[in-house]
């Protein structure tokens, strides 16, 4: 069905292209305001620091507890109590952003591989899928940090109710972020690696590849500056 | 090609196939009970923010349901496996040969797209005005109880918000997809399934916002105001989540505009060739890209604080209301003009055209949008000047705000330098102009006595404000909206809307909106606060004008459905020039074919060749 005449939707690749890849740069651009956004609150939040409670809460620790649980500790006398919470493992942040990086740098090199020649789309395939699963991984280890912002339980008059303190809502947000961005770059680097694999993506046509890696690269970027910001700027 | 193949593909292809409106509302309702029935199962129903959990996953479950019921979905599930669409295929979602069929459709031609925005901009603008009746309703007179405390608020705060989103999408959705290709000589929109997502997201998120009326409760005003967004009833969660899911439909409508009209430009049609509408979509599109985000991020983390407990806006966890409210107005005062630049674009093509006239000046109009878009970056803290947040940063906003006066003035001198000695000819779309210009008079210079804090500290909160917002939502942005459906409506119906309806409901329109307006100016300059569902004596004979006003103006938009609805089916046929215009849009038939063009033009000169050597 490759008729050229002038009523065809079909136009070059090469346009096609061109078109893409400025509706992908103003995708990013979308995406760098939220994160944007995100890092505005944070350095806000730090900065007004509003009763003190940047990294401290009046509360118990609840993480991993049960309503029951605490209700228990509750119960045989335990109270809330003045708490100043240690930020997060910075090494740790920095191994998840490694990994962002280096799933990155993987689909960036099955790209290139890709076109250089017939046979690199075989290993494209496979690149891509290790750089998928490595995204997996990211998603895992920032669920993992998810799971250790540190959450309290408050009695307030009658009511009791779960909080953070603004350091811990940061950091929860920020990582359901970067569990969002990973979901999408599995999504995008294991369809790549399928379309590959049947052939709709090819040593002469990989632009889609190259449109892939730009919002990866973006992503790992956006993790390293997010990172450098929440183990730098944290501390009480 | 092979006609019979084509043919098998047309006619078969199952259940994707029969996706349309109907199956994408009951798939919505069905993920969004099963939603709902899951989180009731799973999550701790004694825990905190338990409702507010249950009803954003319902919500969240509509959207989906409701997405793949229309078969957004299919697009990226078939990317994913590698089975890209063929031509047949591709004709199909276009709406080849399907009738009637493709409107209620995952359709992708942007001419039934922006059909569809015509539809979706009538439902906002009448649902949000059949609010706004309830509401003038209950300020007829002190202390009347049309309806109770609660439903006011809920009111006010989902009309606002009905409203805002009915004037994203007047002008930009209708013309900015049937139109905009047309006028850059392009075939379609630069991504036609984005296109159909752009559209049927939005269609999503309409019956989110109505749902967070009927589950009640949603009282802090369309600016949901921190903290009390983090207090009020569920009505919220709906509401925030409407607002994601509108940030999804903006963010992927306003990528395509842009993209079409830096890349699908045909022969000849440079950047100083191209339409003033066109330069003014993109504008609003980049503006939008940039503002939307920061309202998807304040939703979610007043979804959070809500939700999980977070403390982003709660001072005694270290949060702060400030912070909610700067979110906001990073947002809602680029956004403003999001919605002002579209209808302007419109505007300005109008006056043209009924004026016989170039546009006066088109490279300073083009820098006045520009400096519109750069400093409305900048003065988003003009909301905040009596919040006590930054106080230091006062002098700066006010100043930043004044300028901003003066792209709005340049823009408003080259509307003028346009018609100034033209041959003006007086139809109905020229028509709505002019009430345009009275009215952006008022709505402009009241914004610059706002804009200075002393008068600010006296009129904030005040119905002041309320008058000078509607002098440019309603006196302005609206009435370039119909002026431009009255412009446009002939290319998508082949008619002209009922001229005599079309004055009649203009008049209606034109006096209730002063009527109204005036009357309210009255009362915040006496001293009557917003939002309250009743209020003291002394305010009495104003509201009572300003409800008459309001009801004039709802008796004016029904004559102008009516006129719209029975134009649509027995208007005077128009042929396909009517205006004598000379942007591409009026060079090719009546109804436009399914890729508008036979063979793409080339094009040697800027549309506003009236008055020169005839070429
Ligand atoms: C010369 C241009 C303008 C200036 C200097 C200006 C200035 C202002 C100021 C200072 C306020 C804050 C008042 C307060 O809350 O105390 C305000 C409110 C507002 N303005 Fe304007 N404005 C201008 C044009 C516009 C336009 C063109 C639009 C819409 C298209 C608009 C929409 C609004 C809205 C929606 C609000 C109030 C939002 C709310 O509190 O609910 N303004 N304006
Ligand atoms: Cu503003």
């Amino acid at each position: 069905m490759n008729d050229l005449n002038a009523t065809s939707h079909h136009e070059a690749p090469e346009v096609v292209d061109h078109r893409q890849r400025l509706g992908i740069w103003l995708f990013i651009g979308g995406d760098v305001v939220t994160t944007g956004a995100l890092i505005f609150t944070y350095l806000y939040l730090r900065a007004v620091n509003t009763t003190g409670n940047w990294m401290a809460i009046e509360g118990l620790p609840a993480n991993g507890r049960s309503a029951e649980e605490v209700q228990g500790v509750l119960d045989a006398g335990g109270s809330m109590q003045h708490i100043i919470e240690a930020p997060l493992s910075a090494s740790f942040a920095w191994i998840i952003a490694l990994v962002m990086v280096a799933s990155a740098a993987l689909f960036w090199f099955g790209e290139s591989r890709l076109r250089a020649n017939e046979a690199g789309r075989k290993a494209f395939v496979a690149i891509s899928t290790i750089a998928g699963l490595a995204v997996v991984a990211y998603i895992v280890l920032s669920i993992v940090q998810l799971r250790q912002v540190p959450q309290y339980w408050r009695v307030e008059h009658d009511s009791s109710l779960w909080i953070y303190t603004t350091y811990g809502s940061c950091m929860l947000a920020l990582g359901v972020s970067a569990v969002i961005h990973g979901l999408i770059l599995a999504f995008l680097s294991f369809g790549s690696a399928t379309r590959a694999a049947v052939g709709v993506i090819g040593h002469d046509r990989w632009f889609q590849v190259r449109l892939v890696r730009y919002f990866w690269v973006w992503v790992a970027l956006s993790t390293v500056i997010l990172t450098f910001v929440v183990t730098t700027l944290n501390a009480n | 090609m092979n006609s019979t193949l084509e043919q098998h593909h047309v006619v078969g292809g199952g259940l994707l196939r029969r996706l349309n409106f109907g199956t994408a509302a009951v798939s919505g309702l069905i993920f969004g009970f099963i939603a709902w029935a899951l989180s009731h199962h799973f999550l701790d129903d004694s825990g905190q923010g338990f409702a507010d959990q249950v009803t954003v996953l319902t919500g969240c479950g509509w959207v989906v349901g409701f997405l793949l019921g229309i078969g957004a979905l299919t697009g990226p599930g078939k990317w994913f496996t590698g089975r890209d669409q063929n031509h047949a295929d591709e004709m199909y979602l276009a709406g080849k040969d399907l009738g009637r069929k493709r409107y209620f459709q995952y359709t992708t031609d942007h001419k039934v797209v922006g059909v569809q925005y015509i539809i979706a901009t009538m439902v906002l603008l009448g649902a949000g005005g059949i609010l706004a009746m309830g509401i003038r309703t209950n300020l007829l007179t002190p202390g009347n109880h049309f309806v109770n405390q609660q439903v006011y608020n809920g009111f006010l705060g989902v009309h606002g918000m009905l409203m805002i989103l009915g004037l994203i999408v007047a002008v930009a959705g209708p013309w900015a997809n049937f139109i905009l290709p047309i006028q850059v000589g392009a075939r379609d929109m630069a991504f036609p399934r984005l296109n159909a997502l752009s559209l049927w997201t939005l269609i999503a998120a309409i019956p989110l916002l109505l749902g967070s009326l009927a589950i009640g409760a949603m009282d802090m005003g369309w600016v949901t105001q921190g903290p009390i967004s983090d207090q009020s009833g569920i009505g919220f969660d709906l509401f925030a989540m409407s607002i994601i899911t509108f940030t999804i439909s903006t963010t992927v409508a306003g990528v395509n505009t842009i993209c079409t009209v830096l890349t699908m430009r045909t022969k000849g049609m440079t950047m100083e060739r191209l339409p003033i509408f066109a330069w003014a979509s993109i504008f609003a599109a980049g503006l939008g890209l940039y503002a939307f985000p920061f309202f998807l991020v304040v939703m979610s983390l007043n979804l959070a604080d809500r939700m999980v407990g977070t403390s982003f806006f709660i001072a005694s966890g270290g949060g702060t209301g400030w912070l909610q409210e700067n979110l906001f107005w990073l947002m809602g005062h680029p956004e403003v003009y999001v919605i002002l630049l579209p209808a302007v674009g419109a505007i300005l093509e109008i006056a043209s055209v009924f004026s016989r006239k170039p546009l006066f000046s088109y490279r300073t109009v083009i820098g006045g949008m520009a400096g519109l878009c750069g400093l409305s970056a900048l003065v988003w803290a003009h909301h905040m000047f009596t919040t006590g947040w930054a106080p230091t940063l006062g002098g700066p906003f006010m100043l930043t705000t004044e300028l901003i006066s003066i792209p709005t003035g340049v823009i408003f001198l080259v509307l003028l330098g346009t018609i100034w000695r033209g041959n003006i000819w007086m139809k109905m779309p020229m028509i709505w102009v002019f009430g345009f210009i009275v009215n952006f008079i008022v709505g402009g210079i009241t914004g610059i006595y706002l804009s200075d804090i002393p008068v600010d500290n006296q009129m904030h909160g005040t119905m002041f404000v309320v008058a000078h917002f509607h002098y440019v939502f309603v006196g302005s942005v609206l009435f370039g909206a119909i002026g431009a459906l009255f412009y446009w409506f002939p290319k998508v119906s082949g008619r002209f809307i009922d001229e005599k309806m079309g004055r009649i409901s203009f008049w209606l329109v034109f006096i209730g909106t002063h009527v109204t307006f005036i009357s309210m100016f009255v009362s915040g300059l006496r001293g009557m606060s917003r939002r309250y569902s009743s209020y003291a004596l002394i305010f009495e004979h104003t509201n009572f004008i300003t409800t008459i006003g309001a009801y004039m103006i709802m008796a004016g938009m029904l004559v102008l459905l009516g006129a719209v609805i029975t134009s649509w089916r027995s208007g005077e046929p128009s042929g396909p020039n009517p205006w004598g215009g000379k942007s591409l849009e009026w060079m090719v038939p009546t109804p436009v074919p399914l890729e508008n063009f036979e063979v793409l033009p080339v094009i040697t000169s800027d549309p506003y060749t009236y008055g020169e050597a005839k070429s």
